[in-house]
């Protein structure tokens, strides 16, 4: 009997959720890219927001995208990780590689809080906000992991261009003096496979 | 102030703050924070004293003290007076902006990575607010209220951090109404900071090299003539032609010039095998030189004196080999170089004749006074007098390719029919980039101007953004595969933003592509590419 409650009250809780937020959905969307605009230079916020072209503003373009995308999961059913996944690489990997702190980098996933908070009103269920804060929190999560593997993947680049530079010099080098054909060799700079590298980014 | 790798770094204020938008400080008061990823080592000091070049010392750019004269100050202001006369493009630049924004949001470094300082206008503003309150009698009145602020040391690592995040690309002078060339204006800031020893040592180590043995490198004229012969026997390999690598040989017709980065690194060997091949396939009498072993020139990233005394090595290898002109290869800025500075730093090449096509008989008039002229430009002609070597175009039929503008030959000289038509000719599969990121408007990669090292490769990664949102459109929308371009830089650097922006994209030179397809005579038949990878077709067989 209990067991069949608590399915019946998740169920509920579950069409009442996205009901509430499918009509919210824009307006949170929307509430929240502009707190993303806003986390940069007052100047910078203006450009993003202004420029609609996606070659002359490739940054606003894909936080357009994204975080439309990111809040569609935030009100489906149920949150589906690979599209959410999806989305943040569009995001973070401008961010990982921006003049800005790991935090600083990270903090607009927690501002998809507020915006939902602001736009749902003083009225808002408790329960459905508390659905909301474990959908963010679970957001964050996926985002620290594609974080770190953005930066990671900027090192390795670094470490794969600095290989290619004196690769000629060493491959010569083995041939001359090891007898080694630098053929032979497993490529030392070949590209990870997205397996390896976790994500595909 | 605690260093980055330090936890207090992260200001815990800053990470429990609700509000995330930064507070607006005027960009005067604020003062720059170096990150790591963002700036370039400094010059080390046997390099600068190689080329006599100012307060030649070691120092580190995260130190409070930067060891300058005592007197910077004064070196600087009086630096800044003497280029204001000399130079009147300065003098006008410094002049005439009235703000209007048009450049605002065209720099690369502003639209990938944000910082409003890196608005071109605004990176201006740092040199300009300097010479308003010293050069202008308003500024020196009115001070910040009329633009001025005084000169400081921290105006002085604004200008560092600022100056050597401009790649002197050029794109923001195509939408100033005015004219305004922010490249000149950093080329002219980056000169000041020189008079303090204020260098980077990606840039004035290869200029130190280059003056020392030819070469950004310094690769010696015995290691350059053994990596030819490797060439040779990779060719022979590949064809099974044998060929003669001609090296410094008196009374050739051309001398050929091309960046040292093409001998060495990959991608770019594909394509300095290419011009071997391509050369002795057409049988033109032609050497290269281990003196004037190099096409880049440094010293356009160092100051005007160094890079005359880099790009002198051309004319003079020229005419002690006695040839009649030039051809160079894809490099990017020697163009740049070469089209606006050459002729009256180092000309008139009165020794040389104009350059004139020996199997077309096609005179390039619009050379007559450099006499040098671009490969491409020398193929685009064959190709159109119907002389160029029969190609087999399948051969690159792996590669759906498009073509990336790179500043210096594009904006710099002006050349963006040549290297499409030669493309065309020898692929199949050719697609252009979108129009607001191709010919004079195109993106830079975001490593040029002598940022392409690998310690500020984030900077160098946002820089590179809408390069690399272009491409990856051209890939997700017609599978584009090979990103070509014209620049040995860019051949480097590129590959790192494909990588990074657009995963599967590959960087080659034009000639890689055109050594592939040409069908040469008593070849063997052909089952690899230049990069030693199957031809498609040649896989099932
Ligand atoms: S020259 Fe290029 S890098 Fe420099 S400010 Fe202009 S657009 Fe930016
Ligand atoms: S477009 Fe020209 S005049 Fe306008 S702000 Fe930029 S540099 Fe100044």
């Amino acid at each position: 009997m209990q067991t069949r409650r608590l399915a019946y009250q998740a169920h509920w809780l579950s069409i009442m959720l996205s009901r509430t937020l499918q009509l919210k959905r824009e307006a949170i969307a929307q509430r929240w890219l502009y707190s993303v605009y806003d986390s940069y230079a007052p100047e910078t916020a203006k450009f993003l927001k202004k420029k609609k072209d996606p070659f002359d503003n490739p940054v606003g373009a894909r936080m357009v995208a994204s975080t439309a995308g990111i809040c569609e999961q935030i009100c489906a059913d149920e949150l589906d990780a690979e599209a959410v996944c999806g989305h943040l690489i569009e995001i973070i990997k401008v961010r990982a590689v921006q003049d800005m702190s790991p935090s600083k980098a990270m903090s607009f996933v927690f501002s998809l809080k507020d915006a939902a908070r602001q736009e749902l009103g003083q009225e808002a269920d408790a329960a459905l906000l508390t659905e909301i804060d474990r959908r963010v929190d679970q957001i964050a999560l996926f985002a620290f992991d594609i974080y770190v593997k953005c930066r990671e993947q900027m090192y390795q680049l670094r470490v794969n261009e600095v290989k290619r530079k004196v690769k000629t010099i060493i491959n010569k080098f083995n041939k001359e003096n090891c007898g080694v054909d630098p053929e032979d060799e497993p490529g030392e700079d070949a590209p990870l496979t997205s397996t390896q590298r976790g994500v595909e980014l | 102030m605690a260093k980055f790798d330090e936890m207090a770094f992260y200001d815990h204020k800053e990470m429990t703050n609700i509000s995330y938008a930064p507070p607006a400080t005027p960009w005067m008061d604020t003062p720059v924070q170096f990150r790591p990823g963002s700036y370039i080592y400094p010059g080390k000091a046997r390099h600068l004293e190689y080329l006599g070049l100012p307060n030649a010392r070691e120092w580190e750019v995260t130190e409070n003290d930067w060891k300058l004269q005592d007197n910077w100050k004064q070196i600087i202001l009086e630096g800044m007076a003497d280029r204001l006369q000399r130079f009147r493009s300065f003098k006008l630049f410094m002049d005439i902006c009235v703000r209007c924004g048009a450049c605002a949001d065209k720099c690369h470094f502003f639209i990938g990575g944000g910082d409003p300082k890196n608005m071109p206008v605004l990176r201006a503003e740092l040199l300009r607010s300097i010479y308003r309150k010293n050069f202008t009698a308003m500024g020196k009145v009115m001070g910040k209220i009329a633009g001025g602020r005084p000169l400081t040391i921290d105006v002085i690592k604004e200008w560092f951090y600022y100056f050597f995040q401009c790649t002197e690309c050029r794109r923001c002078s195509v939408f100033c109404p005015y004219g305004i060339d922010t490249a000149e204006i950093t080329i002219m800031g980056r000169e000041l900071l020189g008079l303090l020893g204020i260098y980077v040592n990606w840039i004035i180590e290869p200029a130190a090299n280059c003056f020392r043995t030819g070469n950004h490198l310094g690769i010696q004229p015995h290691t350059m003539k053994d990596i030819f012969d490797d060439f040779a026997t990779d060719i022979e390999d590949i064809t099974g032609i044998s060929l003669d690598i001609p090296f410094n040989k008196k009374g050739a017709e051309v001398l050929f010039v091309t960046p040292s980065g093409d001998i060495f690194a990959e991608p770019g060997i594909y394509t300095a095998m290419g011009y071997c091949l391509f050369f002795n396939e057409i049988g033109l009498d032609y050497t290269w030189s281990t003196y004037a072993s190099e096409g880049g020139n440094f010293g356009l990233f160092t100051s005007n004196e160094v890079m005359k005394r880099l790009n002198s090595k051309i004319y003079a290898e020229a005419q002690r080999l006695g040839v009649k002109y030039i051809i160079g290869g894809e490099c990017g800025h020697m163009w740049r170089v070469l089209h606006q500075y050459m002729d009256t730093m180092n000309g008139p090449a009165d020794f040389l004749e104009t350059p004139k096509n020996p199997i077309t008989g096609t005179v390039f008039e619009h050379a007559k006074s450099t006499k040098m002229i671009h490969i491409m430009e020398f193929m685009a002609d064959l190709i159109k007098n119907g002389k160029m070597p029969p190609v087999d175009k399948s051969r690159n039929d792996d590669c759906v390719v498009t073509f990336h503008d790179s500043c210096n030959p594009a904006r710099g000289m002006g050349i963006f029919e040549e290297p499409r038509y030669v493309l065309r000719h020898v692929c199949n599969n050719f697609v252009e980039m979108p129009e607001n990121t191709i010919r004079e408007q195109t993106f830079c990669c975001g490593g040029g101007a002598g940022l392409g090292t690998d310690e500020n490769m984030e900077m160098r990664l946002r820089g590179g953004l809408p390069r690399g949102a272009a491409v990856k459109h051209v890939q997700d929308e017609h599978g584009v595969n090979r990103l070509s371009c014209m620049c040995a830089i860019d051949r480097a650097t590129l590959h790192t933003v494909c990588e990074y922006w657009a995963h599967g994209v590959e960087v080659c030179g034009i000639t890689e592509l055109v050594a592939n397809a040409m069908i040469c005579k008593g070849e063997k038949k052909r089952e690899i590419n230049m990069r030693f990878q199957p031809l498609p077709g040649a896989e099932q067989e």
